[in-house]
């Protein structure tokens, strides 16, 4: 049985990521996920999150809305924005390997994202991007 | 309750440039780290010290600011960012990126600074 959905409204604004970190703690709170793989959810949707702000807003206004529930033991997250679209392919790829000159810092979020969870879809509808994420067996 | 800030304490030593950083480290905070280091490196100060001890949480606008500053110190002779005292969570997002072996990191601030000639 799905455990009831949990839903956040805020603003296009990086002020908002800590406000986001709460909310979801509180939920892994409640759905007693253990602090790790918290950790791990929070920050996979602060990165997506940010790449929301950033690139589907531009940096301009916008709304987003976070809805994350627990299903059969998995952690779902669901994010909606009405942005521009955003394609994963079109996104640079970190490096992770070799000398810090060789290093390029752009498309880490996209990389922590898929690192850190098991499932990470993004979809345009053409009103803007809905990026769905799951986490496999971290709810008791 | 998490840190929703982040803290940033500068000292100049006689080896190198000492940051203290306290909080998170986001989308967000991560400008003012940013622009802290980028004070201290206009100055022409590249040995750098970073004491993470006390930042609980750090996404890849964290790293970018390491990689961006860390690449500038290392430019000039001697330049180098060295961490100390990175909480577990800090170190398992540099393994995740990884940049753990392109970073020194020290156990104590002490041992840190006095690394720097």
């Amino acid at each position: 049985m799905p455990s009831p959905v949990r839903e956040l409204h805020f603003t296009a604004d990086l002020a908002n990521l800590a406000i986001v970190a709460e909310f979801v703690a509180s939920g892994c709170e409640r759905w007693r996920i253990d602090e790790d793989n918290c950790y791990d959810i929070q920050l996979a949707i602060d990165e997506a999150v940010t790449n929301i702000i950033e690139h589907a807003y531009g940096g301009g206004e916008g709304e987003i809305v976070l809805r994350c529930w627990v299903a059969e033991h998995h952690f779902y997250v669901k994010l909606q924005d009405w942005g521009k679209a955003f394609d994963p392919a079109k996104a640079s790829l970190p490096t992770t390997t070799g000398p810090l000159a060789e290093r390029k810092s752009g498309g880490l979020g996209i990389y922590f994202m898929r690192k850190l969870m098991d499932e990470v879809h993004f979809e345009f509808t053409g009103a803007g991007n809905i990026l769905q994420m799951v986490k496999y067996n971290v709810a008791p | 309750m998490t840190a929703t800030n982040l803290e940033v304490k500068h000292q100049e030593l006689k080896k190198c440039d000492l940051f203290i950083l306290n909080g998170r480290i986001d989308g967000n905070t991560a400008p003012a780290f940013e622009l802290a280091i980028r004070k201290a490196q206009d100055k022409g100060h590249y040995k750098l010290v970073l004491n993470m001890a006390g930042v609980n949480y750090m996404s890849s606008a964290g790293l970018r600011v390491l990689i961006s500053s860390s690449k500038e110190a290392k430019k000039h002779r001697g330049g180098d960012i060295r961490l100390a005292e990175v909480s577990q969570r800090v170190a398992d997002v540099l393994d995740l990126a990884g940049l753990t072996v392109l970073f020194q990191i020290y156990k104590t601030e002490n041992e840190a600074i006095e690394s720097f000639a």
